[in-house]
């Protein structure tokens, strides 16, 4: 199975608090991985250092083959982040957030469209941000980080503040998505399970262990 | 690289441009201030005959920097406050780029602001229109300080606590380097010398961007990626 993304090792201090203490994980196409634990564990910290958010203190990220702290650019493109916070901007309307982000990378008109269908939110394209509602932004959130089809996705606390309704269109939706990897973090496994293939436990910084679901 | 650079940055700062065209009350209050420092400011001065360039020029670099204060420091601490920072620390391009985008952005607001408080400074303290080339210029390279300036201490103090009281209070001091050759060239032009005499000061001023334009790109990637 190809290796999208692999950490080796690493570790994040932030100050005299180790959040990660020597983390070593894989991850192969189109593997759904959910990362729970309690508060505090290292689950965001680990998201945010492979979505080269945050440098780690120590240890090595590769993504697509490539070490990410050297590349990191490219590491970029291969990564849709969907943070517990929209990066959608209230005052633009969907259709302009769109453009505003997939500005960076090369993408055809036609790709806004595709995204747009995927959650199915595309009557709402042209309503601004802050006029929508919270499952709706979360929809128009999960477009933005399908521009440009990246072969990685991360979620982070991605069901947090959803209602049911809601957050079982979203694992609809994750689980059309067949050829991307997704790793999310939770805490809530219940619905994460509905679409992961296995679950890793962060207890203190370390991997407690590791359930295969599917 | 520096094209695509450039490119970015023009992105981020259209974005910023039309957020803040969307919620225009801060830029048109931002606008009011200028214009009511101005006219109050002649209300005061009317019966002098000769005004000192001293004062005049020191009147419109309080304004201009009270105005930096209210555009600047809040760029990137807002991103922060509604969660789009790390959106942009997603973005597959350098992060200079973001900064810039902040300067490009920035630079365009204090503009408009520069622009009213000259043409109200020619209309309500009966300045002489051959200043007006004098004024520009000084002034714009002034902005242009204080958007790289500005926008810097912004990044650096994003993730404060307290930030935005902390961003008032820090912006003057480092502001002085502006202020100080800023208020003796613009004394210079509103005397009406010529312009080979500002040349000490527009050497200071210069100096300034290119010392922060440095310290921007050795540390606002540390910075911008925690």
């Amino acid at each position: 199975m190809t290796e999208i993304v692999k950490l080796v090792d690493v570790t994040k201090n932030f100050g005299h608090i180790k959040a990660l203490k020597g983390v070593s994980l894989s991850f192969t196409k189109g593997q759904k991985t959910s990362l729970l634990g309690p508060n505090g564990a290292g689950k965001s910290t680990l998201l945010r250092i492979i979505a080269t958010q945050m440098a780690p203190s120590s240890g090595e990220i590769w993504i697509m083959g490539e070490d990410a702290q050297k590349n990191t650019i490219k590491a970029k493109r291969c990564i849709g982040v969907v943070g517990h916070r929209s990066f959608l901007y209230d005052e633009l309307t969907v259709e302009e957030n769109l453009q505003f982000y997939g500005g960076f990378i090369n993408i055809d008109d036609s790709e806004y469209d595709r995204v747009l269908k995927v959650t199915d939110i595309e009557r709402w394209d042209v309503t601004k941000v802050g006029h929508l509602s919270y499952g709706l932004r979360k929809r128009a959130d999960i477009s933005r980080a399908l521009l440009g089809n990246p072969p990685i996705l991360l979620l982070d606390e991605f069901f947090a503040g959803l209602d049911q309704e809601t957050s079982g269109t979203l694992v609809e939706y994750m689980n059309e998505l067949k050829d991307q990897t997704i790793i999310t973090t939770s805490h809530t496994p219940e619905l994460i399970n509905n679409f992961c293939d296995r679950s890793i436990y962060i207890r203190g910084g370390l991997i407690e262990r590791e359930v295969k679901l599917r | 690289m520096i094209e695509d650079t450039l490119i970015y940055a023009i992105k981020m700062a259209h974005k910023d441009l039309i957020v803040e065209l969307r919620r225009p009350h801060e830029l048109l209050s931002i606008i009011a201030f200028t214009l009511s420092s101005i006219i109050v400011s002649s209300f005061s001065w009317r019966t002098i005959l000769i005004l000192d360039p001293l004062v005049i020029s020191a009147a419109m670099w309080v304004i201009i920097f009270f105005a930096s204060i209210l555009v600047l420091t809040t760029s990137f601490a807002r991103e922060v406050d509604r969660g789009t920072i790390d959106g942009l620390r997603s973005l597959p391009c350098p992060p200079f780029a973001v900064l810039a985008g902040k300067i490009i952005y920035g630079l365009v607001t204090l503009v408009i602001v520069l622009f009213s408080l000259i043409f109200s400074s020619l209309l309500f303290l009966n300045l002489n229109t051959s200043l007006l080339p004098g004024l520009i210029l000084i002034f714009s390279i002034g902005a242009i300080d204080f958007a790289l300036m500005g926008s810097m201490l912004s990044a650096v103090l994003m993730y404060s606590e307290g930030k935005n009281l902390l961003l008032a209070f820090l912006f003057f001091p480092v502001s002085v380097p502006i202020l100080l050759p800023g208020i003796q060239a613009g004394a210079k032009i509103l005397a009406g010398e010529p312009f080979i005499v500002l040349l000490p000061e527009l050497r200071l001023l210069f100096a300034f961007m290119l010392a922060v334009i440095a310290a921007s790109m050795i540390l606002f990637q540390e910075i911008f990626l925690e």
